[in-house]
Formats: C-alpha cells, sequence, structure tokens
C-alpha cells in the first residue's frame, strides 16, 4: 500500500472572466493523504476550502490537475468518496432508516435485503440513532439530524470522508458531542477524512495534519501542521497537552497573517510590487528602514524549468 | 552613533565561528582542505592544512557528508562524527554543519560550517527536507540558541512547493533573503519569530541534478547574527559574466528597482566562474558595503539542471 493514499496534485478551480483573464480561485493545491489520516482544512471564509472538498467530491468540475485515490484518478463523484455537508440534505418524506438505506442500496446492490438492513441498522447504531430509525427529519433536532448524514456517508464504506463545515449548524455541546461520533467511528474504522472546518480547537481535536490555505484567489496550501496527538483521544487530555496552545497559537498566527482587513493583498505584478516596496520603504544602504525591507514575498518572473523533485529522507512526518 | 546602536554593536556576537571548503577528489573517496576562516576560533584550524588536510569517505564531518551525499547538522557532536571536538569544545561551538555541493552528477565539494551557542544567543539553523510518502517539506534536524518555544512548534510544521521559507527556496531552486521576519508576510513562522528576535533568513537550497535534497536556513538575531552580510546574486543565463545582485540585507539589488550595471565582486565570480564554493577573507570580495565591517566570508553557488543558478554570500 503506497503512503499516498489521496494525492490532490496542483488542483486548480478557474472561472471565465468576460474582462479579462480566467479568475483563479483556487491555484495549485497539492496535498497528500496517507490512509486512514484526518486532515483538517482551515483558512478564511471564501479562500476555497469548500471548491477543494466539492473538486475532491467530483461534484466541481476541475480546470486542472488530478485527485487519485487509491492509485486511481478520479473523475466525478463516486461512492468511493462520501460527502457530509453543514446542512444534512435528508429527504423529508423517508425516515432515518430510509435515507441511509438510499446509498446502501446503490452501493450493495448484490447483499440480500436483510443484509442491506444490518448494514444500515449497524450504521445508525454506531452514530447514536438506534431508538430514532422510524423518525422522520421533522421529528428530529438539527443534531440528530447531522447524524442521519453522516451514518448515510459512512455506510457507503467510502475510501475517503469528505465533511464541509458538519457542525457549524449546532450549538456548542451538540458539535462537541458529534465531533466526538465521528472520531469515535473514524477511530473504529480507518477511514480517510478531510474535514473543513473554521474552528481553531476544533482543527486541532480532530485531525492529525492540518492544512492552512492561503487567501483567494490564487488560494493553495501556505503550511500544513502535524498534530502530534495519539489516537483515540480525549478532549481533556487534547486540551491539557502542553503543545495544544502552541499548536492552536501557530494556526492563529497563520490566520491573523492573511487576515484580508488587517493585510490588504498586495498589487498583482511584479513591477508593480517593486514599486510598493520602494514607495513604502525607500532604500538607502545602511539606514535602519533600509534593514526591513519585506521582500520575501515578492516572486520573481523567470522560470527555469520543470520544478525540482523532492528527495526523501527519514520516516513519516 | 546612538546609545542604543552602540550597545547593539558592543552586544553583538557573530554565531559562525568557522567556514570550510573540502574539494571532493575525482573518485569520490576522500576530501581535502582548500580554504577556510577562523573567527575567532584559530584552534579550530586542522593539522595539515597547506598540505592538505585530507579525510576519508566517512571520516570526520566533511567525510560522512561525502559519504552521505546529503548535508549533516550535527548537535554537540562526538569524536566519531567530528574530528576537532576537544578544540570545537574550547571556543564554544554548539553544532557543525557539513554541506554537499553538487555540479551536475558529481559531489565536487563539502561546505563545513561551525556553530556557537550560549544564553546570550538568538539564532538557528534549520535543515528542511522530504519526508517519506508527502510533497512537502519538514524539519529534519535544527540547531538553536535561545529559541526553544519557536523550535517546539517549527518541529511539526511543514511547507509545500512555493509557501514559507523553504517552500520558495525550493520553487526558485536559488538562495533566498527574508528580512523583517517578524512582519513578513512570506515568513509563515514570523509571530514566533519576532517574539524570539530574529530577524532575517537565509535559505539555501541543496540540488542534485533536478532533485532537491535539502533546504538549509540561516535565520539570524539582531544581537548575535548568523552573518553580518547577506546577499543572493543570481544569473539567468547559467553564466558568471551575468550574475547580478538580486537582493542583500541592506535592501539593495534588483529586487528593489537598482540598476543590474553592478561590477560582480571577486569571490562571487569566482564561485561562479570557477563552479565552486569560495572562502573570502578580504573585505570587499562579497559584495557587503563597508559599514557592514566583514572581514571574510563565503560564496555558496547553486547549480540546477545543469546550469549555475545563483551564489549566496554570507560574510562575517
Amino acid at each position: 500500500m503506497s503512503d499516498r493514499y489521496v494525492e490532490i496534485v496542483n488542483l486548480v478551480k478557474a472561472y471565465p472572466n468576460p474582462t479579462g483573464d480566467a479568475i483563479r480561485v483556487v491555484d495549485g493545491f497539492n496535498l497528500t493523504v496517507k490512509k486512514g489520516e484526518v486532515v483538517g482544512v482551515i483558512g478564511h471564509s471564501g479562500c476555497g476550502k469548500s471548491t477543494v472538498l466539492t473538486m475532491v467530491a467530483g461534484l466541481n468540475a476541475i480546470t486542472s490537475g488530478d485527485v487519485v485515490v487509491d492509485g486511481k484518478v478520479t473523475d466525478g463523484p463516486g461512492p468511493d468518496r462520501a460527502v457530509v455537508f453543514q446542512a444534512p440534505c435528508l429527504l423529508p418524506w423517508m425516515t432515518a432508516f430510509g435515507n441511509v438505506m438510499l446509498g446502501v442500496k446503490r452501493v450493495y446492490p448484490h447483499v440480500s435485503k436483510a443484509e442491506r438492513r444490518e448494514i444500515v441498522e449497524y450504521y445508525l447504531s454506531l452514530v447514536g440513532l438506534a431508538d430514532a430509525m422510524t423518525k422522520y427529519p421533522r421529528e428530529m433536532s438539527g443534531g440528530m439530524q447531522q447524524r442521519v448524514g453522516i451514518a448515510r456517508a459512512i455506510a457507503l464504506q467510502p475510501k475517503m470522508l469528505l465533511l464541509d463545515e458538519p457542525f457549524g449548524r449546532l450549538d456548542s455541546l451538540t458539535r462537541m458531542d458529534l465531533q466526538d461520533v465521528i472520531l469515535g467511528i473514524l477511530n473504529r474504522e480507518k477511514i480517510t477524512t478531510m474535514v473543513i472546518t473554521h474552528d481553531v480547537d476544533e482543527a486541532v481535536y480532530m485531525s492529525d495534519r492540518i492544512c492552512m490555505m492561503t487567501n483567494g484567489p490564487r488560494a493553495r496550501v501556505g503550511q500544513v501542521l502535524n498534530i502530534p496527538f495519539e489516537r483515540p483521544r480525549e478532549r481533556r487530555e487534547v486540551l491539557e497537552h502542553e503543545l495544544y496552545y502552541d499548536l492552536r497559537g501557530c494556526l492563529i498566527d497563520f490566520l491573523e497573517k492573511f487576515d484580508k482587513h488587517k493585510h490588504p493583498t498586495p498589487p498583482e505584478t511584479a513591477a508593480a510590487k517593486r514599486e510598493a516596496v520602494k514607495a513604502a520603504e525607500p532604500v538607502v544602504a545602511g539606514s535602519p528602514a533600509s534593514l526591513h525591507p519585506s521582500f520575501g514575498e515578492y516572486s520573481e518572473d523567470d522560470q527555469y524549468g520543470s520544478p525540482l523533485t523532492l528527495a526523501e529522507v527519514g520516516g513519516g512526518a | 552613533m546612538t546609545q542604543a546602536a552602540a550597545m547593539t554593536s558592543t552586544q553583538t556576537q557573530a554565531m559562525t565561528a568557522a567556514a570550510e571548503v573540502w574539494r571532493v577528489d575525482a573518485q569520490e573517496q576522500s576530501v581535502t582542505l582548500i580554504e577556510s576562516v577562523y573567527l575567532d576560533a584559530e584552534a579550530l584550524r586542522p593539522a595539515g592544512e597547506g598540505g592538505g588536510a585530507t579525510l576519508a569517505t566517512g571520516q570526520g564531518l566533511a567525510g560522512l557528508v561525502l559519504a552521505r551525499r546529503v548535508p549533516v547538522l550535527l548537535n554537540e557532536p562526538d569524536a566519531e562524527s567530528f574530528e576537532r571536538v576537544g578544540p570545537a569544545a574550547d571556543v564554544g561551538v554548539k553544532a557543525v554543519l557539513g554541506l554537499p555541493i553538487f555540479d551536475e552528477d558529481k559531489l565536487t565539494y563539502v561546505v563545513v560550517l561551525m556553530f556557537r551557542g550560549s544564553p546570550g544567543m538568538v539564532g538557528a539553523v534549520e535543515l528542511w527536507a522530504g519526508r517519506s510518502g508527502r510533497f512537502e517539506l519538514g524539519l529534519a534536524e535544527l540547531f538553536h540558541s535561545g529559541l526553544e518555544h519557536f523550535a517546539k512548534v517549527s518541529e511539526h510544521v511543514n511547507f509545500p512547493m512555493g509557501s514559507g521559507l523553504p517552500g520558495e527556496v525550493w520553487r526558485d531552486a536559488r538562495p533566498r533573503l527574508m528580512t523583517g521576519l517578524g512582519q513578513s508576510r512570506g515568513f509563515l513562522r514570523s509571530s514566533g519569530a519576532e517574539t524570539a528576535g530574529l530577524t532575517t533568513g537565509f535559505g539555501y537550497p541543496i540540488i542534485h541534478r533536478n532533485e532537491l535534497k535539502a533546504v538549509m536556513l540561516w535565520l539570524s538575531s539582531a544581537v548575535s547574527p548568523l552573518a553580518a552580510y547577506q546577499a543572493v546574486w543570481r544569473t539567468k543565463d547559467g553564466t558568471a559574466g551575468a550574475l547580478a545582485r538580486w537582493c542583500d540585507d541592506r535592501g539593495v539589488g534588483l529586487a528593489h528597482g537598482a540598476a543590474s550595471s553592478e561590477a560582480v565582486p571577486g569571490a562571487v565570480l569566482k564561485a561562479g566562474s570557477e563552479r565552486r564554493p569560495v572562502v573570502f577573507t578580504e573585505a570587499g570580495a562579497g559584495g557587503a558595503p563597508e559599514d557592514a565591517k566583514v572581514s571574510a566570508g563565503l560564496a555558496l553557488p547553486v547549480f540546477a539542471h545543469e546550469k549555475m543558478r545563483a551564489v549566496g554570500v554570507l560574510a562575517w
């Protein structure tokens, strides 16, 4: 089994622009996920997190780049990638059982009716709904509906689970409850998972790695943080871990750095960038101001050819 | 000079103690010391220089780099891996770094750098390398002084190509310099850098043909800089004659709209034309301004895709 179970390679999403070049919302998103790993994706609103997730799910056309799952390049949606959205989107005329059975029928067409029933009951029990299988969505709270959505996704036994802010509409207690439900399932089922979230604490608690996205347009992976906490996790132990606040602080620092309100986007062209630097900080060799020009973020225009491949050393990060 | 400036100047202490260039023989079986500079640390000079201190594959730090063909950064080295442990301890050396310099297929030179560390010093030398199963750079080895918190978090951070200083060095296949680390948007650990007092970062790629072996970072503070002057010279056509100062830590160079007609200083030209690292001991050979008050330095060329890409300068 390759270490690289899911590979997202140079993913680009561009939209046509009638007045100029296409607008690249996501530009060169690269991420490698190992089997069974939980990767959190965090970034400012509108940066393109959900765009990436829907492209990985096959629900949003990819402009360029590839998504490879278990050695196969994906092409459109499929039951190997299950999605849980912020809104559970249950069919209102079906019970919890019926909503989960819909997907199960599609994925397990050759098993007996009794076996399909067992599968549905098993996954509804996993999310704590053993006693609510016959309830309709209107009879369930938001948290219960989201549990049905989670059961529906996991019952497909996907190779990859995609969670798009799955707790965004829930109160904090329900949210914590469902986080533990999902972590319990992931510990048991070892499903490779990508979870989009705005919540720094949620990202640290749930993820093995956290992918921090830069602001759009032209969003990409800015930095990846390894979360060294063992699984299974206990919330109290995580909160009391000596690294917890350092890791949390690292995420917050990153988000603050890309806060559009605090740091307006720099000018686009290289010439404009240089002009902006010159205007902001007149360069006089030896003067105190000249010691602090921050030109690190400005790239040179020329290209030297194909990118360097990467030698590998050591074990897993 | 203001009082604050005077205090800074009297308290400044370079963390770098020595730089050496070792030439690899044609059979890649041994290395011979050809150039060196010792900064208030003459005791580090090995016996046999001039006559040619020579180490076999696997012997001493330079020999170890020859054997492994990757950068080697050793904290508190022992006698087995570093042949001058005694003198190094006497002058306060806490870490040694061996850098392989490749030109096309061959390992041609090994550069050895030695670093001091003490409670009053703040700085870091980081080795970022690819990890199994990832297309990212992670922190493989680290020497730091006075940066416990910064180092603790850095161990958990990874950079894809083009992100952060290591990722930019990887993308550009060239050395890269960042100043004002505490405020820089390009330096993604800027908050930690600001708290720790880090001001300048110099990134240098170790490249073998078209493969990135590692990225070295030198992270300096104002009180104990790893180098008193740092610069990057770039060439677009791979020739030494086309080298032009891209940037330096004073804000001078093409990155800031300076003219490209500037003469290429001797050590930079030599590093480019002879395709090798050069230790220099004349103040102006690295292109540093007079007020940098440097007396020696190291010019480090970078080759990728069979062409020279740039020359980085670290001067003391």
